[in-house]
Order: structure tokens, then C-alpha cells, then sequence
């Protein structure tokens, strides 16, 4: 068969002379099967990563007691969105940015508007990121980075977990008395705390000596005159209301203290 | 093999029978040429571009589900090898990232006015295909030329079905805008 002038040959004919000579092959099977595996590898992988992260971001969030310093009013939330781990929260959007791109090669992502599917897979992930926050996972990685036994990632948990930020403090209360205590920090140092008629108590006040606890306020040397008080569980997980017969000697002993 | 279906010929050439695939390239022979012309703006090289489409679709046939339809599939092929090649020589910008995917939209309600306009609309789009935006001229070539369905277009440029009703109107929108007879025919000032 003659080529010289190839326009002048059926586009058909010209094809298949190029399959009859071997020009293109037809990709196995397996590869059509390898590469969706490693597309659903990929993005298993990725979701795992993002919730990794995201439960990081709410570990430090706990760790550092910013967590509940909303709980403080418009002050509180303030410094809440000021101490956000922006940088986690960055390096997580840059991933689920990537997830999206790996999702929309599937029709039950294409199909629809690209809204629904970011949705589906910001609510998945801190959904997914909060659980995971709540098991010890991260607590125990923190004390194997501080102890230096972690090889890989120890620099990120010690530098997450050594943050503190100027108007959040979490420590455990080691000397009660009249509108003031004394607390122990993470690091060792001590704080003075004192309370004030503005001072918000919204877990409730009736604090005594091994409490952990998150003060909000600005710290000047040593003191703190808190703006808002709150005692936590030891793990800095969830807030911890106070045993009632607690508060009744507390009032009972305070009637005119602050509330 | 004529009255075979497009996808029992695929499955043909799936077993082996490389012969069978020239009976889906006559059949898809025009359609691809047509298509090209109208993405490609009637380029000298529209075969030579055509021909890698099939190609590309031989090569890639093991990958073709039989559950799903091979007109959209090809079609799809088609869609990626002709941005590639407009990207490749840098006549037209491929956007990265297209809002109009991004929010449900209604979808726009095409029957009432296609079968009493259609034709003046397809000569006003075959004469100023070059003066629409890149990003609704496909869908429209897709509809009033290869006459696909609002899903098999869904399907081809892999959009949601409500962003190609968006883009329709929005081109022919385009298009009305431009004509002094389709706007007396739309009954537009």
C-alpha cells in the first residue's frame, strides 16, 4: 500500500495500517486496574493524611487551652481565632485541595457541583479529625517527641506542643485562696492568678488544689488577672463541671464572691 | 458487523479483533472531523488530530467499561486530545479552574424555544463560533452540532449536568447579543 500521499487514504484504513503494524498496542488490562488502584490508594492516603493533620490542629487547640477560651465571650473568641494553628490548617486545605482534584475523577464527584463534594470532604475530614483527637494518639506521640524517642515528626509535636499563646494558660491549681490561686504550668513555672468581679466562670468556680484548669488574661510577670476561668479534664479534652456539694461549700463559704 | 451496537464492536476488539475497530472509526469518522473542525476552528490538521483521537481510544480500549455508553467515552478522548492541542500551541487559554462548577445552578428550560429557533441559532453558530468564549463554545457545538444530551455533554467534559445548561444558555445568550435576526427571533431589544 502506498503512503506517500496519506491524505489521500481513508482515515480508517490509515489507522488500522497503523494498529496491522504495530504503531500502538492496545494497553493491557492490568493497567487500567493498576491505575485505578493506586488512584483509590492515593486517595485513602490523602484522607487519612487530612484527618491526621486536622486531629493534630485540635489536639494543639486542647493542649494549649485555646480550645475553650470561646467559652470567655467575645474576648475569648478573639483570641481564639487569633491562635488558630493557621499553618495546619493551611497545609490541610492545600491537601484537601488535592483530594478534590483525585475525587473529581469520579463521576459521583464531577456530576455535581464542586460545593457539594468540598463539603463532603471538609465535614469528613473534621468530623473524622475530632474523633481521632480524642483518642491518645497525640498525647502519646507529644511524650515520645519530648523524651526524644520519636524519630520522625518529633520537631513538629514539640514545636505544636511547646506553643503558648499570650492570653491562654493551662496549668494545675496548686494553692487556693481568698480570689486569688497559684498554678503550675506545663513547663514548671507558676502563675498567680487573681480573680475579679469581671472574671468569667462559665464551667462554674470552686476550684481546689490538682485541679487543671485554663485561665484567660493577659500575663504581666508571673500574674495573671483573669478575664475567664475554667477547669478542665487532666487531658485538656473536654471542660469538667464542678461536683455539686463542691460549689454549695464554695458558696456557702463566698456569698458575696463573684459569678 | 453493521448492526452491531458500538459497544458489542468494542467488545469485539477487546477480544482481539483489531479489524472490528475500523467499522467504529467510519462510524465515528464524521462526527470526530466535524467536532475538531469546530473546537479546532477548521485547522488544516484536524485529521491528523482526529486520527491520534482514535488512536488514543485503540490504545485505551481495555479501559472502556462495557456498563457504560462508548459515544460519550470517545467523545470524552476527543474533548482532551483537542485541549492538548490548543494548549500545546497556545492559541486559547485553558482556564485552570472554572466557577461556574463551583454552585448548584437551575437548570434552564431548552424545549419551549429550540424547536422554533434552532436552525437561525445553528447558522448564527456556525458563522460566529470564533466570537464565543472558549469556555461556551464546546458545550454548544456539543448540543446543536453533535446533538448530545445535556448528560452525555456532563459526561464528556466532566461538569455537572446543571453548569452545561448554565453554559448553554450563557453562549447562546452570547450569541442573540451579537445577531440582529436572532434577537428579533428571541424577541430581544
Amino acid at each position: 500500500m502506498e503512503h506517500h500521499n496519506s491524505n489521500s487514504i481513508k482515515l480508517s484504513q490509515r489507522i488500522l495500517d497503523k494498529i496491522t503494524q504495530g504503531e500502538v498496542t492496545m494497553r493491557p488490562r492490568w493497567h487500567f486496574v493498576l491505575k485505578s488502584g493506586l488512584l483509590l490508594t492515593g486517595i485513602a492516603l490523602l484522607v487519612l493524611t487530612i484527618i491526621f493533620i486536622v486531629s493534630l490542629g485540635f489536639f494543639v487547640l486542647h493542649l494549649s487551652g485555646v480550645w475553650f477560651v470561646p467559652a470567655f465571650g467575645w474576648g475569648g473568641l478573639g483570641t481564639f481565632l487569633r491562635s488558630l494553628p493557621w499553618l495546619l490548617i493551611g497545609t490541610a486545605l492545600v491537601f484537601v485541595g488535592l483530594l478534590e482534584t483525585l475525587v473529581s475523577y469520579y463521576p459521583f464527584a464531577y456530576r455535581r457541583p464542586l460545593f457539594f463534594s468540598a463539603i463532603g470532604v471538609v465535614a469528613l475530614v473534621l468530623v473524622g479529625g475530632f474523633f481521632l483527637a480524642q483518642t491518645p494518639i497525640h498525647r502519646q506521640l507529644l511524650l515520645s517527641a519530648e523524651r526524644g524517642e520519636l524519630p520522625v515528626g518529633g520537631d513538629i509535636y514539640l514545636g505544636f506542643g511547646g506553643q503558648r499563646f499570650a492570653d491562654v494558660h493551662r496549668g494545675v491549681v496548686t494553692v487556693v485562696a481568698d480570689e486569688q490561686f497559684d498554678m503550675q504550668t506545663h513547663n514548671g513555672g507558676t502563675i498567680h492568678v487573681t480573680v475579679t468581679p469581671q472574671t468569667r466562670f462559665p464551667f462554674g468556680l470552686a476550684l481546689e488544689t490538682g485541679d487543671s484548669v485554663v485561665v484567660f488574661g493577659p500575663l504581666v510577670q508571673d500574674s495573671v488577672q483573669a478575664l475567664g476561668i475554667g477547669r478542665i479534664d487532666s487531658d485538656g479534652i473536654q471542660p469538667q463541671p464542678f461536683p455539686y456539694q463542691r460549689q454549695i461549700r464554695f458558696f456557702q463559704g463566698r456569698p458575696s464572691g463573684p459569678q | 458487523m453493521e448492526s452491531l451496537t458500538d459497544e458489542a464492536v468494542v467488545h469485539k476488539v477487546q477480544e482481539g479483533d483489531s479489524e472490528a475497530f475500523g467499522v467504529l472509526v467510519e462510524r465515528y469518522e464524521q462526527k470526530m472531523l466535524r467536532y475538531a473542525r469546530k473546537f479546532l476552528f477548521g485547522r488544516e490538521d484536524a485529521e491528523d488530530v482526529v486520527q491520534e483521537v482514535f488512536l488514543k481510544a485503540y490504545a485505551n480500549i481495555k479501559g472502556f467499561q462495557a456498563s457504560r455508553r462508548f459515544s460519550p467515552w470517545l467523545y470524552r478522548i476527543a474533548h482532551n486530545e483537542f485541549l492538548n492541542t490548543i494548549h500545546k500551541r497556545a492559541r486559547l487559554p485553558v482556564p485552570f479552574f472554572d466557577p461556574d462548577t463551583l454552585f448548584p445552578h437551575p437548570l434552564s428550560n431548552e424545549s419551549a424555544d429550540r424547536a422554533v429557533n434552532e436552525n437561525e441559532l445553528r447558522a448564527a453558530l456556525e458563522h460566529s463560533l470564533d466570537k464565543l468564549d472558549a469556555k461556551y463554545r464546546e458545550p454548544l457545538v456539543l448540543y446543536f452540532f453533535e446533538d448530545l444530551s445535556y448528560q452525555e455533554i456532563a459526561e464528556v467534559m466532566q461538569i455537572p449536568v446543571s453548569t452545561v445548561g448554565v453554559r448553554i444558555s450563557r453562549g447562546k445568550q452570547q450569541l442573540i447579543n451579537r445577531s440582529p435576526e436572532l434577537r428579533s427571533a428571541y424577541g430581544t431589544p
